[in-house]
């Protein structure tokens, strides 16, 4: 008993002392906060004049090194204000002086989810990165994932490799985009890999104009349909682009009038999901329920259930271990009874072997077939079982080899010069038109491709193409003010009657 | 809805009757009134949505069971260890996962779902063997024993990945247990692996129960739960009973994954999902209470499959609700108790 009101006494001055300490320690963050806020909007001010009197720091934003050393938000808005002020005026000068000499190798940071539930698509997408730059002279430091490839160079320049997995989270896809960024000095990120991290690395990109995110297979329409970045290119289709095409032919060849969807709860199925009602419903089909699926859900028989009886097929837009979880149970479940049609990733080939014989006649679009019969195909699949032995092509290994040879190739036109805030290797990119693996692509207006989508069935564990959909744009085919004014796809848009 | 509406104005007047009840001290307890008006709603709430998807209901009930024994396989080692050592175990899932895919290995050499959950449930009880004799040395100081055991799952998740791999997979179901069986006036089928789940809960529940209540090690074990030092005193090497027990903890946790592993898959990320459910149990049930963990385990599944079906959006949301109105109305949990008579 005695013990307890001493014990009450300390207590209660240790915490009188820390109430004291957290106040000041309050009033110094506050202090802080305003004064870095006051030095911030002086070097935006004060900015332009340092660039005017001074002809020599033109040349430094030009190096790899200043990216990295900017820290504070005081050093990152000057250095951004000289890029921009001082190369329109001091053109010669820049070029001359700093670019030519300086740029001694040119580091790209790849980022994939080499963690958690796509860690598995994470690995694909790096065989897709390293391919590419072993056909610019690299070479394996090794077999792990996560050993990078050295040696590759571009117009004398030296390519270095900097690899950074995440868990397909935003959040940690932007820390460690920010890693390469500000502490590896990446000029050129490849990746990601997810949908919403695709979002969030748009968002975090933007602040840094010189660097140029060329995306990996986040499928998220808004990564360039709307308020698209100036510095994000994406060499592939978009959620809604890969679906392409279902719709249409579910209802004109397949007959369905009414259908239900299920999909992972996120920006991508939306995509996918709003893809299909958006041709199906315009042809007058209707969508009797949509039912969203949290991502990583592993038991689905509490959404099967929810399915009507009364459908003519079920929709599934889902990704890696969620689909094959779904097809699975939705084979126990209810034997298949109502036919399925599937979303792109749902039945890429990445898990076609998972699925078995469960995935045998699912009708899908997307961008991979392994029977275009394509010469770039047979080749790119063939280099990709030489280098990773036991490898077959999926959308994955492709996107991010297409990513990293545009990039590349891109840099090989402009002399591997990023000087001038990476302005002319980001005009050569937008250019870049070629014969990728699965067909032609170009970007257009805001950087995204335009590409051929193939309508394909599961026969034999391979994807065969059923018709070739020939340059896919970001809008469907639909005009492109009237689609874009029909907002983001969600849980319920389009309305669907 | 009128029929709502005249529902709840009912339960709420039963509930202001019972208010105004003479309790033991003949003031009226309006704390009670509102619990039983609002399980009134509540009752009133499921019933009526059950009603709504008619056949379907008893799909909804066998899967809330299924779930349930998968989390009870889990819980039930974890508060056993919780409440013999004092080990918030956090490598739990790590178990799980890694006791699956080594059955995972061993049925793809034999070819035999029973020799790999046996092989499953020794694998991960050698697992608990490695996690006690990590833990030794720093009994007693809690918040390290937990980092310990965080690190160790960060671990067994890796090894997991470096071994087999990201891609997801699973086990096939023995022969015997492959298909499913008709419902009854439902054209949905159920599987017949689900059910043998529940079963296998069960038996394991049986199994816990006889060793804890009809055995010398039980006896023992709830001893050393109420009081490690007198156990110790009366020449028991309480040492050994720690390590029986991670040893059945990690085996409980194998097999957990070896069932989860076969009617749902294998894959990275799986631990944390199955641990934080277990955690839910195990918090909801009471920290230590075995009796809670069973109980926990078919509210928690109950409530997550209900709510998957009539709200899916919310789902998660409503599994977390569970949780933290069983603590509003319990705050030691269904059967947890204050003090240390655990068990």
């Amino acid at each position: 008993m005695a013990p307890a009101p001493d014990r009450g006494r300390t207590t209660r001055m240790r915490r009188r002392k820390s109430t004291g300490a957290w106040r000041l320690l309050g009033v110094l963050v506050t202090l802080l906060l305003i004064a870095a806020a006051c030095g911030g909007d002086d070097g935006e001010e004060a900015t332009p004049p340092v660039t005017a009197a001074a002809p020599e720091p033109a040349p430094a934003p030009a190096t790899t090194e200043s990216a990295p050393a900017d820290a504070g938000p005081t050093d990152e808005g000057s250095t951004d204000d000289t890029v921009d002020d001082a190369a329109p005026s001091d053109d010669v000068t820049a070029t001359d002086d700093g670019a030519a000499d300086v740029t001694e190798s040119i580091t790209i940071g790849a980022i994939s989810t080499l963690d958690g539930p796509f860690a598995a698509l994470g690995d694909f997408s790096m065989h897709g990165v390293k391919l590419a730059l072993l056909e610019y002279g690299g070479e394996l430091d090794g077999t792990d994932t996560r050993d990078g490839v050295t040696g590759a160079s571009v117009a004398g320049v030296d390519i270095e490799l900097v690899i950074e997995g995440s868990d397909a989270t935003p959040d940690v896809a932007v820390e460690a985009t920010r890693r390469m960024v500000e502490q590896d000095g990446a000029e050129i990120i490849i990746g990601p890999l997810s949908g919403d991290e695709g979002l969030a690395l748009k968002d975090y990109i933007r602040d840094f104009p010189e660097v140029t995110l060329v995306n990996g297979t986040s499928a998220s329409q808004d990564l360039t349909l709307r308020d698209p970045a100036p510095n994000v290119f994406r060499f592939g289709g978009d959620g809604a682009m890969w679906t392409f095409g279902v719709g249409t032919y579910a209802y004109e060849v397949l007959g369905y009038r009414n259908i239900a969807t299920v999909a992972e709860d996120y920006s991508y199925p939306y995509d996918q999901v709003g893809a299909v009602l958006t041709e199906f419903c315009a042809l007058g089909g209707t969508v009797a329920e949509r039912i969203w699926v949290p991502l990583g859900t592993q038991d689905y028989s509490s959404f099967v259930a929810q399915i009507p009886d009364d459908v003519d097929a079920v929709f599934f837009a889902m990704g890696g271990t969620d689909a094959i979880n779904f097809v699975k149970q939705y084979d126990e479940f209810t034997g298949q009874a109502i036919p399925l049609v599937a979303g792109p990733t749902a039945v890429d080939q990445s898990v076609l072997s998972e699925l078995g014989d469960r995935a045998e006649g699912l009708i899908s679009s997307g961008p991979v077939v392994d029977d275009s019969g394509l010469a770039e195909f047979d080749a790119f699949a063939a280099r990709l079982e030489e280098v990773f032995p036991g490898q077959t092509p999926n959308i994955f290994n492709i996107y991010y080899y297409v990513a990293t040879k545009s990039a590349l190739q891109a840099l090989e036109e402009v002399g591997a010069d990023l000087s001038d805030g990476s302005a002319a290797f980001q005009a050569a990119l937008a250019e870049q038109s070629w014969q990728t693996p699965i067909g032609p692509v170009v970007l257009d207006d805001n950087r995204q491709a335009v590409v051929d989508m193939y309508l394909r069935r599961v026969e034999g564990g391979v994807q065969k193409t059923i018709e070739t959909l020939p340059k896919v744009n970001a809008t469907l085919g639909f005009d492109r003010d009237e689609y874009i004014a029909q907002g983001s796809f969600s849980r319920d848009n389009p309305a669907c009657g | 809805m009128a029929p709502d509406r005249r529902n709840a104005a009912v339960a709420t007047r039963v509930g202001v009757l019972l208010a105004h009840l003479p309790g033991r001290t003949g003031t009226p307890r309006p704390r009670l009134a509102a619990q039983v008006a609002l399980g009134g709603l509540l009752v009133y709430y499921v019933t009526a949505k059950s009603i709504e998807i008619g056949d379907r209901s008893l799909l909804v009930l066998l899967n809330g069971l299924t779930a349930a024994a998968l989390y009870f396989l889990m819980a039930s080692g974890f508060t056993l260890l919780f409440g013999l050592v004092r080990v918030t175990n956090l490598a739990h899932g790590g178990v799980y996962l890694l006791g699956g895919y080594a059955a995972l290995s061993v049925q793809q050499a034999t070819g035999n779902w029973l020799v790999a959950i046996g092989l499953g449930f020794l694998f991960s009880g050698g697992i608990g063997i490695a996690l006690y004799l990590l833990l030794r040395r720093l009994r007693g100081e809690g918040l390290r024993e937990t980092m310990v055991t965080l690190g160790a799952a960060i671990v067994m998740a890796d090894q997991a990945l470096a071994r087999w791999g990201g891609v997801p997979s699973d086990l096939d179901p023995p022969a015997l247990l492959q298909g499913s069986l008709p419902l009854p006036a439902s054209p949905l089928l159920y599987p017949k692996f689900r059910i043998a789940v529940i079963g296998l809960a069960v038996l394991a529940g049986l199994v816990l129960w006889l060793l804890l209540y009809r055995t010398r090690l039980g006896m023992i074990i709830r001893a050393g739960v109420d009081d490690q030092d007198m156990v110790s005193m009366a020449g028991i090497r309480v040492e050994l009973v720690f390590c029986a027990v991670f040893v059945l903890a990690g085996g409980l946790a194998g097999t957990a994954g070896v069932a989860g592993g076969t009617y749902l898959s294998l894959a990275q990320g799986e631990d944390n999902r199955i641990l934080l459910a277990s955690l839910i149990v195990v918090i909801a049930g009471g920290l230590g209470s075995l009796r809670g963990a069973g109980a926990a385990a078919i509210l928690v599944g109950l409530v997550e499959a209900f709510a998957q079906t009539h709200h899916a959006i919310l789902s998660v949301l409503i599994t977390f609700g569970t949780l933290i109105a069983v603590l509003a109305l319990r705050p030691h949990g269904l059967f947890g108790q204050p003090v240390d008579a655990r068990l």
